[in-house]
């Protein structure tokens, strides 16, 4: 092992180092590029069971009493394996795990992360995670139902399903899942700060680098949380202490738990589960930014406040979690504070938006297929996140929190936005893998239903918490205060949840098909100026680089600079050889 | 082009959407005026930067779509343009936030003239508790629970005798009395919310949580927990009645203290013995029951279950509606009964009857039915025994025609639907995870199979 | 200060650039890289322990809380078991100092005893540990009897974890000594060994000081931190 660490990120290619045999190529490999698609295969295959999960939610919702698989206990499990699913072991996992991986080395200049072994133990680990949450299915009591967040003591009492193994595997899973997390993440960290090539300064990386860099350290810092919860409740239930349990009934039994605190639980959970939702963001607003930038021509607008804003947002995200916590009955005066540091966030926030609107502004925007999903994150982004400030403002919390209003605007802002940016990143750096474009017409159709369906499930729910119908509800039965109508407005966003499912398997038949059968692509067909499109064999080689590992004389945003002749310089290309226009047709007032 | 016009209409579709939609906030019903302004005032200023953001956008995508024949502007940044940015941000996000810190001020802050009430929850049912005339709440805690003392209060504790003791899912309120509502709960997290106050908060077990409000519109509102707590979870729903003055004396005189629910054990099983008699002809001398007059077994029943039952009948909050032919039998019967202690005295006569195991009868596949039956076993049972804690009867060594008549009445709202009905509603809304006839015959078959386990 | 001044350059305009390319003229090199990577694990069990401190500290209030020391019947009242184990813990941390050194020189025989040394100091380390466990358990003091026996057996238990954890790594590295037989190599490694012991000695004594402090101590730190 040794030995390939010290040649993998030496400058010479050793070339008898090359994996030959099917197995180590693509099974037992440690190069970051299949560790990726690994990842992102993983990734996927059990996202797509999680959206399995949420059509079947969406039945119950959408016409109750209709299906008799779907009862009270198997509703909320579904509810809990999907957001689980979808937060950790999707979107984390894809980002960090899968487009880190893939990108990180490529992007810097390196052949690979620094410790190739490291980073296949990581995924094995992640695997094996995945193995276990996806046991739970299969054990006496089924998985957990407790919710994805796991609030003892309901989570490891008998009132709720999958108490005794559901939970525990849960649990254990996510402590696999953060062990394979800080491998990979101590992996990305080090490579960046450690392993850019010459001439790669920090702040010539391009914004996917920096979002993927600061999501990483933020994962780093904010899973020990998660990992301190688990274990604390494993204990709770396992051994009997009592952690975060008081004392207590269950179903009428008097337990033997005393003076724990259900609260501190939530805390622990919130101190890591909200910078989660800027480690799944930070990495999206990096890739958007690159989309944007090259395929509208234009260098990023504000490139250094666009940094700024992911370091501070980053920052702030340890100081916002109990944003979540406004009626649980925490110390009342938080609220104060946590409103006010929550508001703050959103003000780098709305300068990103603002950069990339700035970005478009004056450039000459194809609408290609990563495009069009990039306008979608945008209009998408800024409607889960306005509505972010409401929730965010604690009293107008009081008649929302624990509404369909929550659910539709974290669905908008983390569920729907970050999927634009994955689908534009996928679409964009398809050809980098393959050496193929996806297919534009299947495209289209996948990002028409998508885009509008996904619309049509969220903007009608956040008027459903209006209403104030609650989540988590297997049924609403009867009430005075919610009128008949509500459910035809439930089954009609049924109707778009299905069909948003649906178009997610045409993106699927079209990865398979344009793997084989896509049209080619060429090199750099995008003509982007970032190093992962300079490679010297297309799609890049194991060890990425050729005999020389490359030079880098520029930042990644030289598009359409005055006078030159190409309108974009890669990042590689010394300014000798860049080649100026002899005429001066172009004028130069954007220059400073 | 096509997603700038795309954007455009859905600008216009979420407006018109808006103003048409006839999903917005339940009327006001409690002091939170403010909270609705706040609201009100925030969405107006994220609405207009949505609308803003959102066609600047579209401009942006139509003025400059790809064109041969230009280039893209070279503007790596604007320190000015982005300090306005920043500014104008921070005002719009200050001008929002400063209200609504406002209003947290108000909600944090009870007002000196607040009476107190306690909300005490537990899965999946509300219980209330009103300080008596010392205006002080009895200490409590969790290991002092018991059938005798649902509410754990200490018996040691002078304060508590005089509490008023709500053992049903319905307050009543006094309208324009400020309240302090103090949130216990006996076992999980729940959350006290009901939509027309605005408020809510989560009741934490080991600690006391509050929320306080004015209710200033009479009528009667669900209150709803909003905090995941279980199975049964949305089955969760009390009342909270906004009275009169007077209509408040009323009720509050019909509460029993704590002292009297201690005291109020009489129940005297011979003469329970004698006023049976009148019941034999239908349901049996020793109430096992008779499928023939469709009158179901009594014998081994809990006694708080026959009381509540019977009461219900006698209170004609059971057996009144038109579909329910032996109900209303049984409400025109119960008049045999005379009182309250007559009640008490028969259901404490029919309890202490050991129950005789009747031979079960296959209606369905008791498998599938093993597989419906795990939700109902959270309240009633692994063994169909009952609870007391969860409000829930004896299922196991009951007749299988009379339950599926039960199932199907409560799926049909013939049973359970009244309003002082406490627990018929959750049986509704959990009765109707059975879709069919089907399903019914299978839990039943189940049911019916657990009578050899006990 | 020097990121500051790096965050704030200007990547598009040359001037600016020239100065910062030579900041990052070599190749990788993994002993760097190891040793940042080092720095973040230490950064992310600091955040493990920083967690655990803060909810214990927050218990430490709650009612039922009964510290381990301050009355004679407490059994940390008398720590001399602790402090026997501290001992071992400190030799072995500076038993893998004298290991680094003697690989820089190449002292193959002195390597194999500091590092003997080092694993059996390790070991008697968590051996005194279990103890520890077993004479509470024999007194009473289970985990489940009260807040800060539970805290107790949780915290030792999560530090013995990363001692296993350290003891497997350095087995790795002699391991690869014994193939590779690079003394270069195995200096480096060492060095990052004992930075890691090192720094859980110092946690030990961090958790040594709070596990057995006594209920007034609490108290001051409680107010200090607000709680």
């Amino acid at each position: 092992m040794t030995k390939i660490e010290y040649v993998a990120i030496a400058d010479q290619v050793d070339q008898s180092n090359h994996p030959s045999t099917f197995l180590t190529k693509y099974i037992w490999s440690q190069d970051h590029k299949v560790i990726a698609i690994q990842y992102s295969i993983t990734a996927i295959a059990v996202g797509l069971v999680a959206l399995v999960l949420s059509g079947i939610m969406r039945l119950q919702l959408g016409f109750p009493n209709e299906f008799s698989f779907i009862d009270p206990a198997s509703y909320l499990q579904f509810v809990t394996m999907h957001g689980m699913i979808m937060v950790i072991y999707l979107l984390t996992a894809l980002l960090l795990g899968g487009f880190g991986n893939y990108l990180i080395p490529l992007m810097i200049g390196a052949r690979d992360m620094v410790f190739p072994y490291l980073n296949m133990l990581s995924y094995w680990t992640y695997l094996l995670s995945v193995f276990v949450l996806l046991a739970s299915f299969f054990v006496s009591g089924g998985p957990t139902g407790a919710g994805w967040t796991l609030y003892p003591p309901q989570a490891i009492l008998s009132g709720t399903p999958g108490a005794h193994a559901g939970i525990l595997l849960m649990l254990t899973s996510l402590a696999i899942f953060i062990v394979a997390f800080t491998m990979g993440g101590l992996n990305y960290v080090t490579t960046i700060l450690q392993a850019r090539t010459r001439g790669m300064t920090l702040m010539r990386m391009p914004l996917t680098v920096w979002g993927i860099f600061v999501a990483t350290i933020l994962g780093l810092l904010a899973f020990p949380a998660l990992l301190v919860s688990a274990i604390m409740m494993i204990f709770d239930k396992v051994v009997g202490t009592s952690f975060f349990m008081p004392a207590i009934l269950s179903l009428g039994e008097t337990l033997d738990h005393s003076g724990g605190s259900p609260i501190l639980f939530q805390h622990l959970f919130w101190f890591f589960g909200h910078p989660e939702v800027y480690i799944v963001a930070l990495p999206a607003f990096g890739m958007v930014s690159d989309v944007i930038a090259i395929h509208a021509r234009k260098n990023i607008f504000g490139y250094r406040m666009m940094v700024w804003a992911i370091i501070a947002i980053g920052g702030l995200s340890f100081v916002v979690w109990a944003h979540h916590m406004y009626v649980s009955g925490m110390n009342p005066y938080f609220g104060f504070f946590f409103a006010t540091t929550t508001l703050i966030i959103a003000i780098p926030t709305a300068l990103k938006v603002y950069n990339w609107l700035l970005t478009l502004w004056r450039g000459n925007i194809h609408l290609t297929m990563p495009m069009l999903f990039a306008i979608g994150f945008i209009f998408t982004f800024t409607h889960g996140g306005l509505t972010g400030l409401m929730l965010g403002n604690v009293v107008i919390d009081l008649p929302l929190s624990d509404t369909f209003f929550v659910v539709a605007h974290f669905h908008m802002v983390m569920g729907v936005s970050p999927i634009m940016v994955l689908f534009a990143a996928i679409y964009h750096w398809f050809p980098l893998l393959t050496g193929r474009f996806l297919d534009n017409k299947l495209g289209k159709f996948h990002f028409w239903g998508t885009f509008l369906g996904t619309y049509a499930i969220y903007l009608p729910m956040h008027y459903l918490g209006f209403l104030g119908v609650p989540r988590r509800y297997y049924a609403m039965g009867d009430t005075d205060f919610i009128p008949e109508s509500a459910q035809t407005l439930n089954a009609g966003i049924t109707v778009s949840a299905i069909i948003v499912g649906l178009v997610q398997f045409i993106f699927i038949a079209n990865v398979i098909w344009s793997t084989f059968k896509g049209k080619k692509s060429g090199r750099n067909p995008w003509q982007a100026t970032s190093l992962e499109w300079q490679t010297a064999d297309f799609p890049p080689g194991h060890g990425n680089w050729g005999e020389q590992l490359p030079q880098v004389y520029r930042w990644a945003y030289d598009f359409s600079v005055p006078k030159v002749k190409d309108d974009f310089i890669p990042q590689n290309l010394p300014s000798e050889e860049v080649e100026y226009l002899t005429s001066e047709r172009n004028n130069d007032r954007g220059k400073k | 082009m096509t997603i700038a016009f795309v954007i455009i209409l859905l600008v216009i579709a979420t407006l018109v959407f808006h103003f048409i939609s006839p999903w917005w906030f339940t009327p006001l019903a409690s002091n939170w005026q403010t909270i609705d302004n706040t609201i009100n005032l925030s969405l107006w200023v994220v609405g207009a930067v949505f609308v803003v953001v959102s066609l600047f956008l579209a401009f942006v995508i139509i003025k400059f779509r790809h064109n041969k024949n230009r280039r893209a502007d070279y503007e790596p940044e604007n320190n000015k343009l982005e300090g306005w940015l920043t500014l104008v941000t921070t005002l719009g996000v200050a001008a929002m936030l400063a209200p609504g810190l406002v209003v947290w001020g108000q909600f944090i802050s009870v007002p000196e003239n607040s009476k107190i009430v306690e909300v005490v929850g537990q899965q999946w049912h509300w219980s209330y508790r009103l300080p008596g005339k010392d205006g002080k709440l009895g200490k409590t805690a969790i290991k002092l629970i018991s059938e005798e003392n649902p509410f754990g209060i200490d018996v040691n504790d002078i304060n508590g005798a005089d509490d008023l003791l709500v053992k049903s899912n319905e307050l009543h309120l006094l309208i324009e009395q400020p309240v302090k509502v103090l949130l216990r709960s006996k076992d999980v997290l729940h959350n006290f919310a009901v939509p027309q106050f605005r408020v809510k908060m989560d009741l934490v077990p080991g600690t006391v949580t509050f929320v306080w409000f004015i209710p200033t519109k009479l009528g009667r509102y669900e209150l709803l927990c909003e905090e995941l707590c279980g199975i049964a979870h949305f089955t969760m729903r009390g009342y909270i009645k906004v009275v009169s003055a007077s209509d408040y004396q009323t009720w509050l005189t019909s509460l029993p203290t704590f002292t009297q629910t201690l005291a109020r054990d009489t129940a005297n099983i011979a003469q329970g013995k004698q006023l049976y008699t009148g019941c034999v002809s239908c349901h049996g001398i020793d109430g096992q029951g008779n499928e023939a007059m469709n009158a179901p077994k009594l014998m081994g029943l809990s006694r708080w279950y026959l009381h509540r039952q019977l009461s219900y009948f006698k209170r004609k909050i059971r057996g009144q509606n038109s579909d329910d032919l032996y109900g209303q039998q049984m409400s025109a019967m119960s008049a045999l009964l005379p009182d309250d202690k007559a009640i008490a005295d028969v259901s404490a006569y029919l309890s202490s009857l050991t129950a005789i195991e009747s031979i079960p009868v296959s209606t369905g596949d008791a498998i599938k039915g093993k597989a419906f039956y795990k939700n109902c076993s959270y309240c009633h049972g692994e063994h169909a025994q009952g609870n007391y804690a969860m409000n829930a009867p004896k299922l196991a060594g009951q007749y299988p025609w009379y339950l599926k008549r039960q199932i199907s009445s409560f799926q049909q709202g013939i049973r359970g639907a009244h309003p002082a009905d406490l627990y018929g509603k959750q049986m509704i809304l959990m009765s109707k995870t059975l879709h069919d006839e089907r399903a019914i015959n299978d839990v039943v078959s189940y049911i019916n199979s657990l009578t050899n386990v006990r | 200060m020097e990121l500051f001044k790096s965050l704030r350059v200007k990547p598009w305009l040359s001037a600016e650039l020239e100065q910062q390319t030579e900041l990052n003229s070599s190749t990788p090199d993994i002993e760097k890289s190891a040793s940042t990577a080092l720095k973040f694990l230490l950064a992310v069990i600091t955040v493990v322990f920083f967690l655990f401190t803060i909810t214990f500290l927050q218990r430490t209030q709650s009612f039922d809380f009964q510290a381990l020391s301050g009355e004679v019947w407490l059994p940390f009242s008398n720590t001399n078991m602790l402090w026997q184990n501290s001992a071992y813990l400190l030799l072995a941390s500076m038993s893998i100092i004298l290991a680094e050194k003697f690989a820089q020189q190449q002292n193959l025989y002195a390597i194999i005893i500091s590092l003997t040394a080092t694993t059996l100091f390790t070991l008697l380390f968590i051996s005194g540990q279990v103890q520890v466990w077993q004479q509470l358990n024999q007194s009473g003091f289970y985990i489940t009897t009260n807040p800060a026996n539970s805290y107790y057996f949780l915290l030792t238990g999560i530090h013995a974890l990363h001692i296993v954890g350290g003891v497997l790594v350095l087995m790795r590295c002699t391991w690869h000594f014994g193939i590779s037989f690079s003394y270069q190599q195995l200096a480096s490694r060492l060095n990052l060994c004992a930075r890691y012991w090192h720094y859980l000695l110092f946690i030990w004594l961090f958790l040594f000081f709070l596990l057995t402090s006594d209920a007034s101590t609490f108290k001051t730190i409680a107010l200090i931190c607000g709680f």
